[in-house]
């Protein structure tokens, strides 16, 4: 069984997310130590707020080198505002740097209907993947969410949804995923998206 | 497309459920962790916690309680009561909230919206509002600090502009009643608010949902119906579905 390591930037609904593993009878370590998290197997990356102030975040303790590093071999899934740090900038409160890991940017959702894109939503996969097995296409998870991704190439498109626009509700680029909907929220599709995760090869 | 949401609001007053009449008369209904269970295993959209009493009694909503009904709830949740500083809304939501309700101290210092919304983003930030009716306009109101001398529309349209993620509206009069929902202000607020707007209070049968969805709310939250009577929520999407809404 692989481990997991849950990446504590102080920015994410830690608990739920291990909480949810827990339940899959999935053991996980909650750090924020580089040193713990090189030792593991998989990591997620959760993350609630702004892309700002994710971003700071990023800046403290030479994390960013760190975490780039350890994306070289260890398999991730950002969630959330954790998949939008996979992008090369945000635009919520100014420009600010990504990782960089899944070229593309975030910016505010130009849709007509109201923001934030707030509830279940369809997730339709765009490009067949082991993140997606045993999930049904067009199954709902939940969003919570004001930003988007814009993926510059559309072989980092995993997965899309439709709220009055087309956003990027996955993406992809090669062992690193991310999602913007929250599995740890989306009940049956959720934890099963976090189980294939767990065990990809 | 999105889906139209049911949210069951699960009241506190500390240690019990509850569930009151226009905001005094009190049922008390047990234990918080049989209540959120049960909602759990009916996958409802998500759900609201509210502890009504802890403003007023200058605590926040006690976080263990929170960790305990949480222990097996995988659905999206709303927490409220009490909470006033930008450390409260970071541990309400390390205990397993997703997005906070805050009532009494976006009333009494607006700028605290502003402050939370920067730091966890304006998705987290639930402004919930009571308000009673006057000739058929809408007061806000406030279970701590009384009725204000504010109308509705006003503190919601300020609410949206400090940064208020997502509106929830509680008209006092029609709380516990069960007698139906206040149509009238859910279609003015609908006219003036482009954030989702979730409405309480009234709600009798399953089709008052589809009318509340009607009348311009994004979603719904019920307390009473699901406690005192057979409706559940699937009750209430089946009737909203059967009017052509979208739901889960």
């Amino acid at each position: 069984m692989s481990r997991i390591g849950i990446i504590d930037l102080g920015i994410g609904n830690i608990n739920s997310v291990q909480k949810a593993l827990t339940a899959l009878r999935i053991d996980s370590i909650v750090s924020a130590d580089f040193s713990v998290l090189r030792t593991l197997d998989k990591l997620i990356l959760p993350g609630v707020g702004s892309f700002a102030a994710a971003s700071h975040a990023l800046d403290v303790d030479e994390r960013r080198p760190m975490l780039t590093e350890l994306m070289h071999d260890k398999p991730l899934l950002g969630i959330c505002v954790g998949m939008q740090l996979l992008a090369t900038t945000g635009l919520e409160h100014g420009a600010n740097p990504g990782l960089g890991v899944v070229p593309g940017s975030v910016d505010m959702l130009s849709t007509t209907q109201p923001l934030p894109h707030v509830g279940w939503n369809r997730v339709c996969v765009d490009q067949s993947s082991p993140l997606f097995a045993n999930i049904p296409d067009g199954s709902y998870f939940y969003f919570t969410h004001s930003y988007a991704f814009t993926v510059e190439q559309q072989q980092h498109r995993l997965a899309s949804t439709f709220y009055g626009v087309t956003f990027s509700s996955a993406v992809v680029n090669q062992r690193i995923y991310g999602v913007q909907f929250h599995p740890e929220k989306s009940q049956q599709f959720g934890l099963q998206l976090l189980r294939n995760f767990v065990e990809l090869g | 497309m999105l889906c139209t949401r049911v949210i069951p609001i699960v009241l506190l007053d500390g240690f019990s459920v509850l569930k009151t009449q226009q905001f005094n008369v009190r049922r008390n209904l047990g234990s918080p962790i049989t209540v959120v269970r049960i909602y759990n295993t009916r996958n409802v959209d998500e759900l609201i916690i509210l502890d009504i009493d802890a403003s007023r009694q200058g605590r926040c909503i006690d976080l263990w309680t929170i960790r305990d009904v949480t222990e097996d709830c995988f659905m999206p949740l709303t927490i409220g009561g009490g909470i006033t500083t930008i450390d409260d809304i970071r541990a309400t939501l390390l205990a397993g909230a997703d997005k906070v309700a805050i009532n009494t101290q976006a009333l009494m210092r607006p700028h605290f919206i502003r402050e939370g919304a920067e730091q966890f983003g304006r998705q987290c930030m639930v402004v919930s509002i009571d308000y009673t009716l006057v000739e058929g306009v809408g007061w806000v109101f406030n279970r701590g600090i009384g009725q204000q001398q504010l109308r509705l529309l006003d503190w919601a349209q300020e609410a949206v502009a400090m940064g208020a993620g997502e509106l929830l509206i509680n008209c006092v009069d029609r709380d516990g009643m069960m007698q139906g929902p206040d149509l009238t202000t859910i279609s003015l607020l609908r006219l003036h608010i482009t954030i989702p707007i979730i409405y309480a209070g009234g709600v009798g049968q399953a089709l008052d949902c589809a009318d509340i969805i009607q009348a311009g709310a994004h979603a719904v939250a019920v307390s009473s119906v699901f406690h005192f009577t057979s409706i559940t929520p699937d009750d209430c999407k089946a009737a909203m579905a059967q009017r052509g809404i979208l739901v889960r």
